[in-house]
């Protein structure tokens, strides 16, 4: 059984041995090609061969297409801040009034030459290991690009404090994000994603009231999931738990959960669907490797079959030892899923 | 790289008023008044937080001592050195066991090896007899030759040689018999021979059966010795398990002893709380006593109002309230410490429940609103024993929501607040700090790699021997790994504006001064 299989029985919810484990590894494509960040995010044709060496570094069972997940804003003509330590930040809001919205025209993501280029590494990553890895394209979801695009005080304002703003413009904003988000994750399925990961930053129990969630949030997620032809992850930025029994009908391959998202409780709160996560991304910096694999352990433990290792969302930052990261693998190339949670 | 002017929260907070004078504002009679009862209420506050933080550590005392219970870890430890006990007894009577199967096969082994032997002697034995078989069917072949011939030379020679006809007769029969006796024991050496060889056959496959019996528990042996191997160390661990069980139990004392503690010091401030109402209601009612009733009632009310809008987040409600407070004319400080009350009152039921920034932000929008109108009108006088805070952004951080919510909380809570907007370099930090006399640089930080600039930022204030201003963070990394906030060097990390409130006057306790305006405890 080759990793893609792997993934495949997790998200069947079947038991495995050894468990599947596919740390998002962005950043590391860069360490392991001896290019500073700076560089390497600067040309996301640079992550294909990042993500061959993360491959002949680590072994994980799944690829990235994408360089980092803030390029979505690319296209919406929002430029990017580098940094020599840490992914790229959003240089400037492209919305700065909410009167502006209407006006927004959709951009076709896949004309923009930076974001061209990432489905190319799709192409090429799908050449490479499509039939033996996963490979994973990315979007932020449509309920929550906006805040990259305008602040996310102005969002939240939007949606909960300027009511006159909100019945006027929030039903274009929604319309246009909806499309651009859709159309984004469409092309990378084409290029030969397996999956892509659908991240919404602002739906989660850190930011919102349940009945803001079920109200504003909810039917826009269901909407993306309807409409994208493919398969799809889902992550909810955040304390993801408490919401997830909202969504439990969604038809979605795999729901990605937070290190405050505890296995057990995530499960209990979606039923029999697949998750992904969840180690701490702060903590594997200062932990050993001993305690990686303790951690790494007793997560696979608890979450049972069904359950594909990784780290808690955006990705695993440019600090974390690589020792560690070897220690990730190993805890899961050592454990079969054979314990119900 | 971009960057972005301070917003317009960021002036150090606003143009205040000079301060009535009694001559304007019949209020102001009460002014020194309500300045004495402040202080009583900011100790009450002072008090009422210790009392809160008490309770709060009582209960995860409690929750620990509950979760390091000693006598389900000792009797699992306990379990298990028996377990592991009883393992390696069984290991070794295992290992004991096999080696007397070993010697059981290889003795039977030297059994099937004699009797091999033995019935190749048999064997041979049998092939010799068969050989005396052949030899008496010759010699019987050879009588009836014999008595054909001698029949012959009877008949020649006639009646003479009757006799010797009958004698050659008896030679023939005898021929016979002899061949007969011959061929039954053909027959029988025959079937022996064959029953031999089907002998050999069953020896055979016991020979086979006998070498796998003999690998497998060759196998078992080592599987054996492998087990009693890990048991070994299984009981190595056990040992160190119940060193742990030991530990723990000494841990679980040190809870009790930190629990024994934190009730008396829980009866202590409760004593101290208690002291302090009585207190603050000796002042409330010398106020009202003294003429100041219709003052210490509106203010109840707008306190109440406020609450209500914050807490069911009604954001019409709040304005309605703060625009009667205001037109009642009674003493701005006065309105501005009931706003801190029902704002800190409504924070701590929300950072209970965790609520989400959504929430912060509906209470921000109410408080900035509650803010922008009433501290322009407070007299300076009022801050002189506020805490000052000067807030931003870490440099290279764009996200300003949460330090916006933090900074309009404070200020609704009687801090005086320079917030200096988004990405603040250090030096501008120190210099702002340094300048304002600030007690406090709170940093907002979404990203891990712009919160790097925190431990440097403290370093430069140890450099500068200002090492009594505090540096409290807050953002993202610090609430995903709470251990940063040692890792960086800060002095708290607010997790909520409730948190960071609290923090804040901590600090400012700690340093000797006494922190402003209170929380939790209706005003005058």
């Amino acid at each position: 059984m080759n990793s893609l299989e792997r993934i495949l029985e997790a998200v069947h919810m079947r038991p495995i041995d050894p468990a599947p484990v596919a740390p998002v590894l962005l950043q590391q494509g860069a360490r392991l090609l001896g290019m500073p960040l700076t560089e390497y995010f600067g040309d996301p044709s640079h992550a294909f061969e990042g993500q061959c060496r993360v491959v002949e570094r680590f072994d994980p069972d799944a690829v990235f297409a994408i360089p980092h997940v803030v390029q979505d804003v690319l296209g919406w003509g929002s430029t990017l801040t580098f940094h020599p330590d840490g992914a790229p930040s959003v240089g400037g809001m492209v919305i700065k009034r909410y009167e502006e919205i209407p006006n927004l025209p959709i951009p076709d993501p896949t004309a923009h030459p930076y974001l061209a280029k990432t489905l190319r590494n799709a192409e090429r990553l799908a050449k490479t290991y499509g039939g033996e890895k996963l490979v994973v394209g990315a979007v932020i979801g449509p309920f929550s690009l906006h805040s990259l695009l305008m602040g996310m005080g102005k969002s939240i304002g939007l949606l909960v404090e300027h009511e006159e703003a909100r019945r006027q413009f929030y039903p274009i904003l929604m319309e246009r994000m909806m499309d651009y988000t859709v159309r984004w994750a469409q092309a990378q399925l084409s290029a030969g994603c397996h999956v892509v990961v659908v991240a919404e930053g602002v739906a989660s129990a850190t930011l919102l009231r349940e009945k803001t969630f079920v109200q504003d949030a909810v039917p826009v997620i269901r909407e993306f999931v309807r409409r994208v032809d493919g398969l799809v992850a889902l992550e909810l930025v955040g304390d993801a738990s408490p919401f997830l029994k909202h969504l439990a009908d969604l038809p979605v391959a795999v729901f990605l959960i937070g290190s405050q998202d505890p296995p057990g409780e995530a499960r209990r709160s979606i039923g029999n669907q697949a998750l992904m996560g969840n180690l701490n991304n702060l903590k594997l910096i200062h932990w050993g490797p001993e305690r990686v694999e303790f951690e790494a352990r007793r997560v696979l433990a608890e979450a049972g079959p069904g359950f594909i290792l990784s780290n808690q969302g955006p990705e695993v930052p440019w600090a974390v030892p690589d020792e560690n990261i070897e220690a990730l693998i190993r805890a899961a190339r050592s454990r079969a899923q054979t314990r119900a949670a | 790289m971009p960057r972005v002017g301070a917003d317009s929260s960021a002036t150090p907070n606003r143009a205040r008023a000079s301060g009535p004078s009694v001559a304007q504002d019949p209020s102001a009679r009460f002014a020194p008044i309500f300045e004495r009862a402040h202080r009583v209420h900011q100790l009450f506050s002072l008090a009422q937080d210790a009392a809160t933080s008490n309770a709060a550590l009582l209960d995860r005392i409690h929750s620990m001592t509950s979760a390091a219970s000693g006598g389900g870890f000792a009797a699992v430890t306990q379990s298990l050195v028996g377990t592991t006990g009883r393992l390696d007894v069984h290991a070794n009577e295992t290992v004991t066991a096999i080696g007397k199967a070993l010697e059981e096969i290889r003795s039977l082994e030297t059994t099937i090896r004699d009797l091999e032997a033995a019935f190749g002697t048999l064997e041979e034995r049998v092939s010799s007899i068969q050989e005396t078989a052949t030899k008496i069917a010759d010699v019987a072949e050879m009588s009836h030759l014999l008595s054909l011939n001698a029949r012959i030379e009877a008949n020649r020679a006639g009646q003479q040689a009757a006799g010797f006809k009958v004698v050659a007769q008896e030679v023939g029969e005898l021929a016979r018999k002899t061949q007969s006796l011959s061929d039954e024991i053909d027959n029988e050496v025959s079937q022996i021979g064959e029953s031999l060889g089907s002998f050999q056959g069953l020896f055979e496959t016991n020979r086979t059966s006998l070498n796998h019996a003999g690998e497998a528990v060759a196998t078992l042996e080592e599987t054996a010795q492998g087990i009693s191997s890990d048991t070994e160390v299984l009981v190595g661990v056990t040992r160190d398990v119940e060193t742990l069980a030991h530990s723990q139990v000494a841990i679980q004392d040190g809870f009790d002893w930190l629990r024994r503690h934190g009730e008396w010091v829980e009866q202590s401030a409760a004593a101290l709380v208690d002291g302090l109402s009585n207190e603050c209601d000796a002042v409330d009612h010398a106020i009202r006593r003294s003429g100041g009733g219709q003052i210490a009632t509106d203010v109840r009310r707008f306190r109440d109002d406020m609450v209500r809008a914050l807490r069911d987040d009604l954001p019409d409600l709040g304005e309605r309230a703060v625009a009667n407070a205001i037109s009642s004319e009674h003493p701005p400080a006065v309105l501005l410490q009931a706003l801190a009350e029902a704002s800190m009152d409504v924070f701590l039921g929300q950072t209970r429940r965790d609520e989400p920034l959504e929430t912060y932000y509906r209470n921000g929008r109410i408080l900035q609103h509650a803010v922008t109108a009433i501290e322009p009108l407070v007299p300076e006088s009022f801050y002189a024993h506020a805490p000052v805070v000067v807030l931003g952004n870490a440099h290279e951080d764009y996200h300003d929501l949460g330090r916006r919510l933090v900074a309009t909380s404070m200020r609704a809570a009687g801090f005086r607040v320079i917030d200096l907007g988004l990405s603040v370099s250090n030096e501008t930090f120190v210099e702002t700090a340094i300048r304002e006399k600030a007690d406090v640089i709170g940093v907002s930080s979404l990203l891990l790699h712009t919160a790097k600039a925190i431990p440097d930022l403290k370093q430069a204030l140890v450099e500068m021997g200002r090492r009594d201003i505090g540096v409290i963070a807050g953002g993202a990394p610090f609430i995903v790994d709470p251990d940063m906030r040692k890792r960086y060097g800060a002095d708290g990390v607010g997790r909520s504006p409730y948190e960071a409130i609290r923090l804040v006057r901590h600090l400012v306790s700690r340093s000797g001064r006494i922190a402003t305006l209170a929380s939790g405890r209706r005003a005058a």
